[in-house]
């Protein structure tokens, strides 16, 4: 099924929309190119797009209002790229509602591997039961929690806070995103108590709680579960 | 006070003869005013004359005291007392005609008389005072004002200081501005000092606490001094002017710093366009080459050969491009260093050949033509930023024209311009306004660039206490002309 998705490639880097094509047309994904807002936001109203990759830097009506603009009628998977020290403008993206942010420059399997995560979440977006992931499978409607078949004792929070990070596995969720679904708009800028809970987590599933491996950070922006 | 010499004699006799500040009425008109009241109560009392019973005489001489003291004051009350008495016994009490006081009861007239003279006098003057206090209050919170507004609108500290100066100096007082030059105060305003002044400004200025100048007729320094930002501000003592004086440095102070942060933030900013253009430089093909190699890494097998071929061919290219951004930052380093700004008196036709030199080696195939002003202008600036800005301007120019680029030097009174002139396609006149803004690039151009090269000239330019900008059509038929122009000029002697 992912094979026939069509991706939508906005950067205004002539050079790196050149090797994305060759990448994602080589993957089995087909490709829409646009270099500016303009032309990217035409390409999208003319329909048919699974994906979107957004450079953040472009010339004209720039990456987030590009978002903006999606995210009023789409909830289109959309994956940014930007400059990896320009944590306020890919917070800014996210909590406009991007999915997930690859840092130039980068390595192709690491775009690859957030743009299927991407395609597969919208495929899984039904409402459900049961998480399961590395190991660990949550059952909403009990509360149970188990890791390899053993029940884990986890407060309703710290319950709460696995359940939301697992049903969005391998996205990146804003510290913002995590603590307004959790503790409520009124508490979006509690990032240190959010930390303490992290903390609690991993020290319930994680093998080394001081080297994680299914909680991992996303330094100035939030956190990650990896589900492989 | 007994160290104090000699020649300290001399200047509490000038400070006597200065003219009084015009708070009390002066002796002639005390004197004047005297007279007529208590020559008015004799012709009273001689009006009167059997009329009057001889011990109410002096009651008339108190009526004329009173008017005198409510009018002019305690000098005029006690003076018209002692007349009023002197006439009253002279005239009316017995024996007359002469000043004897044979009794006791006239003795306590004249007692009478200067008691309620001097009583009503002080009274007068303090209430004269209280009024005189109010309305310099009223009129120093307006000229405080009046300075707040000025200095708001102050472009430098030179400027702020002026300020302080004329407002001092229309408050009635003689205004000093002293600022340190090599460890050193020096009088700035040509006001003349004398050695108690300058040992009060250079204690104000190492201790930076406000000091007040010595009373009249004392020894010591004339002026009242308060610190401000490089030096000392003073105000004749003992003057409306000196009552401003600290708020009125205070003021200037925070103004300036207010100047120096806005030229910090400035500078700030300058340095964030260099660091993104240089970041964006070097990104931008690493990107490419690190994207382009892990595609043939772990795709290669699904990739068709003419893909493969055409991402080496991108490694390559890039990795040319990297080399060549690599160049570019050995420039910048020098660039950055001189962003520690060291303005010098510097020759503009030199940095200007410096620049084309230097942009004759990039392109050199195109003609650049510099034209130098004749009078080899001096223009303060630094001349690594300048140079940099220059380079800049031509190096768009020539990106954009196939034709030759024009470099005009050209001072006048205003200042000094830098200009480049190119035959391009011009510059559509909504886009004018932004060609400065970083990262902007002009719809439809492909050149190779990072939108950041007119946003550091403009940097450099506000940097450098001048400005940029652009016209197109250009100057003398030139279809863009971008304008660098800096106010300090200074012309050379030849």
């Amino acid at each position: 099924m992912n094979a026939q998705a069509h991706i939508l490639v906005v950067d205004d880097e002539a050079q790196i929309q050149r090797f994305l094509g060759h990448a994602l047309t080589a993957s089995g994904y087909t490709v829409a190119a646009a270099t500016d807002g303009k032309a990217a936001l035409k390409l999208f109203a003319g329909g048919g797009v699974d994906l979107a990759i957004v450079d953040l830097g472009l010339p004209g009506i720039d990456g987030l209002t590009v978002i903006g603009q999606i995210r009023q009628t789409s909830d289109l998977p959309i994956i940014v790229l930007s400059a990896n020290d320009a944590e306020d403008r890919k917070i800014e993206a996210l909590d406009m509602g991007a999915d997930d942010f690859v840092g130039k420059p980068f390595g192709i399997g690491e775009l690859l591997a957030r743009v299927r995560a991407c395609l597969r979440k919208r495929q899984s977006s039904v409402a459900t039961e049961r998480l399961e992931a590395g190991g660990i499978a949550l059952e909403l409607a009990a509360h149970k929690a188990t890791r390899d078949g053993e029940a884990l004792r986890l407060t309703p929070k710290e319950f709460e806070l696995l359940a939301l990070l697992m049903a969005n596995a391998d996205r990146v969720m804003t510290h913002r995103q995590i603590l307004e679904r959790i503790w409520g708009k009124a508490h979006t800028e509690d990032v240190a108590y959010l930390r303490v809970f992290v903390g609690q987590l991993r020290q319930k599933i994680e093998a080394i709680p001081a080297e994680p491996k299914r909680i991992v950070t996303e330094p100035g922006i939030g956190y990650r579960f990896i589900a492989g | 006070m007994g160290m104090q010499g000699h020649p300290h004699k001399e200047r509490v006799k000038t400070m006597d003869s200065r003219p009084p500040t015009g708070r009390n009425p002066p002796m002639t008109r005390i004197a004047a005013l005297s007279v007529v009241y208590v020559a008015l109560a004799a012709l009273a009392a001689f009006a009167a004359g059997d009329a009057l019973p001889s011990a109410s005489v002096p009651m008339l001489f108190l009526v004329a005291v009173i008017a005198a003291a409510a009018q002019l004051g305690l000098r005029a009350g006690i003076g018209a007392a002692l007349l009023g008495f002197v006439v009253c016994n002279f005239l009316f009490v017995e024996p007359r005609y002469t000043l004897r006081v044979d009794h006791a009861h006239d003795a306590l007239a004249l007692g009478v008389l200067l008691i309620a003279g001097a009583a009503t006098g002080l009274l007068a003057g303090r209430a004269r005072e209280q009024a005189n206090r109010a309305q310099s209050r009223a009129a120093m919170l307006a000229e405080l004002a009046a300075f707040a507004e000025e200095i708001g609108r102050a472009r430098d500290a030179a400027g702020i200081r002026a300020r302080a100066l004329a407002h001092i100096s229309a408050a009635g007082a003689d205004p000093v501005l002293l600022l340190a030059r090599d460890g050193r105060l020096e009088v700035q305003n040509g006001a003349a000092l004398i050695a108690d002044d300058l040992a009060a400004a250079e204690r104000v200025h190492r201790r930076h606490v406000t000091q007040e100048g010595a009373a009249r007729g004392w020894a010591g320094s004339r002026f009242d001094f308060a610190p401000i930002h490089g030096g000392v501000l003073g105000a004749r003592a003992d003057s409306a002017g000196g009552a401003m004086l600290a708020a009125i440095a205070a003021q200037a102070d925070a103004a300036i710093d207010r100047l120096a942060l806005a030229g910090e933030a400035e500078r700030e900013k300058l340095r964030a366009a260099l660091l993104s253009s240089l970041s964006h430089d070097l990104r931008t093909p690493l990107a490419t080459i690190r994207g382009a190699a892990s595609t043939l890494r772990e795709l290669g097998e699904a990739l068709p050969p003419a893909a493969r071929l055409d991402l080496a061919v991108a490694i390559d290219e890039e990795a040319a491009r990297l080399a060549r951004h690599v160049d570019n930052l050995l420039q910048m380093t020098r660039l950055r260093a001189g962003l520690d700004l060291r303005p010098d008196w510097i020759d503009a036709n030199d940095v200007a050949h410096g620049a084309v030199a230097r942009a004759r080696r990039a392109f050199p195939d195109r003609a650049i033509n510099l034209n130098a002003d004749p009078k080899h202008p001096l223009v303060k600036a630094d001349a690594t930023l300048l140079e940099q800005a220059l380079f800049n301007l031509i190096d768009n120019a020539a990106k954009f024209s196939r034709d030759a680029v024009g470099v005009v030097v050209r001072a006048d009174r205003e200042g000094l311009v830098f200009r480049i002139d190119d035959s391009g396609p011009g510059i559509a006149p909504g886009d004018l306004a932004h060609v400065f803004e970083p990262f902007f690039r002009a719809p439809g151009t492909n050149a190779d660039g990072t939108g950041l090269g007119l946003a550091i000239v403009a940097g450099i330019a506000r940097a450098l206490g001048g400005g940029a900008s652009a016209a197109s059509p250009g100057i003398d038929g030139a279809a863009t002309s971008v304008t660098i122009r800096l106010p300090q000029v200074r012309m050379q002697a030849v």
